[in-house]
């Protein structure tokens, strides 16, 4: 099984410099906000259809709701994401001097106050198996098949490179874009 | 200048990740190098777990190894040394188990022919091939007397499940009973399970006649085709037509799999604990009803109670032999 050392990670958490310890605001990001990106992604992309990337937008908000939660983590995490994701794409808006007509209008409708647990959670898990085979489906042949030989087969970087007859250099580097691209898939809004 | 998109520094993140698993040189001088990269920004440290987190993702990919998926010519599958072993394994005990059943024919002629015995453990899984060269695969807690001279071929299914891959021979059919039923062979591949409360046979090759022979409940003979499965109890006798994946999914287990399509928690659970002295619980009704599917190996029962609590979001807990799901 592709299991992966758990023990290197604790270490390289920065210090907690005052209220949420780094553990913790892990933890709780990990559990409580990255499960939210796919919906997260779908408003974003929803309400802005400027040039710029959403992910950058993204990532802006992450760091937004990050340092709040240094400072305490905001229960439940839901409509927090969300009322930042509003808060920085009005700010947006009004940098850009645009008015989209109809973002404006949407960016109330999502019920970000209500903290309803959403669908079944095994039909969440459901879907994730299938958006997981369906993701890796959309990899580059020979990214999949390195992706499919560590995380499948738990081969090793030489490993790899012996079975696909390529070089250790050439594996990690389908590996670093089999990665990106999978984590990018699976973040992306459902058509 | 730095660039500090999204995309760039995810990339980054991902790239140091990989590097920290995959890299047998990774040292304390990388672990500083890194360590100083995710302090310089939050948007550093962040990337970096949603990195952690979708490797972690990928980790479900094991449970997608879908019997559709093998059978694609693409590069899916690499041969894998362990099955070649396993065949030469399988060739050498079906070699010792023939010589057995020539020793026992010696003293055949004296006695009534009550047969060879054959049996597996919980867990177990055994390969036969009888002298006229048909072939029994025994799944696992199943228990089998075969009767194989020069005049009849007839196998008693005690318990459990086999599938059987049969040599035609016309003067001398194929017979096997179980839980009452009979299932005559016409040269055929044939999966035969006998449940606490059901039997259930269902036809991949070839065709047979099948027939409930006076077992108690409703009685039925019918030809079965490929795709057809039996399902008799006292009840009832239906004779359904399954999809060739649906019924595929019936015989992972000659491969060590356990295959699940909408299979609700309960009978995954009523599974798994066929193969395993770890027995798993459903604790709430509600849980038991939920339906997943995914493929699995059957001899880890653990590893499904993690997937059960990390994919699908339920609770686990140890005790002793048993696991508990709520």
């Amino acid at each position: 099984m592709a299991e992966t050392p758990e023990s290197t990670q604790e270490t390289m958490n920065p210090p907690a410099q005052s209220g949420t310890p780094a553990g913790a605001l892990k933890a709780w990001f990990i559990a409580e906000v990255l499960p939210l990106e796919q919906a997260l992604m779908q408003y974003l992309q929803h309400n802005w259809r400027h040039t710029a990337d959403v992910s950058d937008l993204r990532q802006e908000i992450y760091v937004r709701v990050y340092e709040a939660a240094k400072k305490q983590i905001p229960h439940p995490a839901k409509p927090f994401l969300f009322t930042v994701a509003r808060n920085l794409l009005i700010d947006h808006f009004r940098r850009a001097r645009i008015v989209p007509i109809d973002g404006v209008a949407d960016l109330d409708s999502i019920d970000i106050a209500s903290d309803t647990p959403g669908p079944d959670r095994s039909l969440i898990a459901r879907d994730e198996l299938r958006r997981l085979q369906a993701a890796l489906d959309r990899l580059p042949p020979r990214c999949r098949e390195a992706v499919i030989l560590r995380q499948v087969e738990g081969l090793s970087r030489r490993e790899i490179a012996a079975r696909m007859n390529i070089t250790e250099k050439t594996v990690k580097n389908h590996l670093n874009d089999g990665v990106n691209l999978l984590i990018d898939i699976l973040s992306e809004a459902e058509s | 200048m730095k660039d500090q998109s999204a995309k760039h520094i995810q990339a980054r993140a991902t790239e140091y990740l990989l590097e920290q698993r995959d890299n047998n040189h990774w040292g304390k001088a990388e672990q500083a190098e890194l360590a100083q990269w995710l302090a310089q920004s939050p948007a550093h440290e962040i990337a970096y777990w949603r990195a952690e987190e979708g490797l972690r993702r990928t980790e479900l990919l094991a449970a997608l190894r879908t019997p559709a998926r093998e059978n694609k010519n693409a590069p899916m599958r690499p041969p894998r040394a362990s099955r070649d072993l396993w065949s030469i394994f399988g060739r050498a005990a079906a070699a010792l188990l023939m010589i057995a059943i020539l020793a026992a024919g010696t003293h055949l002629f004296m006695t009534p022919d009550e047969g060879q015995y054959f049996a597996t453990p919980i867990g177990g899984r055994q390969t036969i091939t009888l002298p006229d060269g048909s072939r029994i695969e025994l799944n696992t807690n199943t228990a089998l007397r075969a009767v194989v001279n020069s005049g009849q071929r007839i196998i008693h299914l005690e318990k459990g499940e086999a599938y059987f891959k049969v040599e035609h021979d016309e003067k001398r059919p194929f017979t096997v009973y179980a839980a009452g039923g009979k299932v005559v062979d016409l040269g055929t591949e044939f999966l035969v399970r006998n449940t606490s409360d059901q039997l259930e046979v269902a036809l991949f090759e070839g065709r047979a006649e099948f027939d409930t022979n006076g077992r108690p409940g409703p009685q039925r003979r019918a030809m079965l085709a490929p795709g057809n499965v039996v399902l008799a109890s006292n009840q009832s006798v239906d004779l359904i037509k399954e999809d060739s994946k649906t019924i595929a999914a019936r015989i992972g287990w000659r491969r060590g799999l356990l295959i699940f399509n909408n299979t609700t928690l309960a009978e995954a659970a009523a599974e798994f604990n066929r193969y395993n002295r770890e027995k798993i619980t459903i604790v709430d009704e509600k849980t038991a009803s939920r339906e997943i599917y995914g493929t699995f190996q059957a001899d880890n029962a653990a590893l499904f109670a993690r997937l059960a609590r990390d994919a699908f979001g339920f609770k686990i807990e140890r005790k002793g032999e048993e696991i508990l799901i709520r």
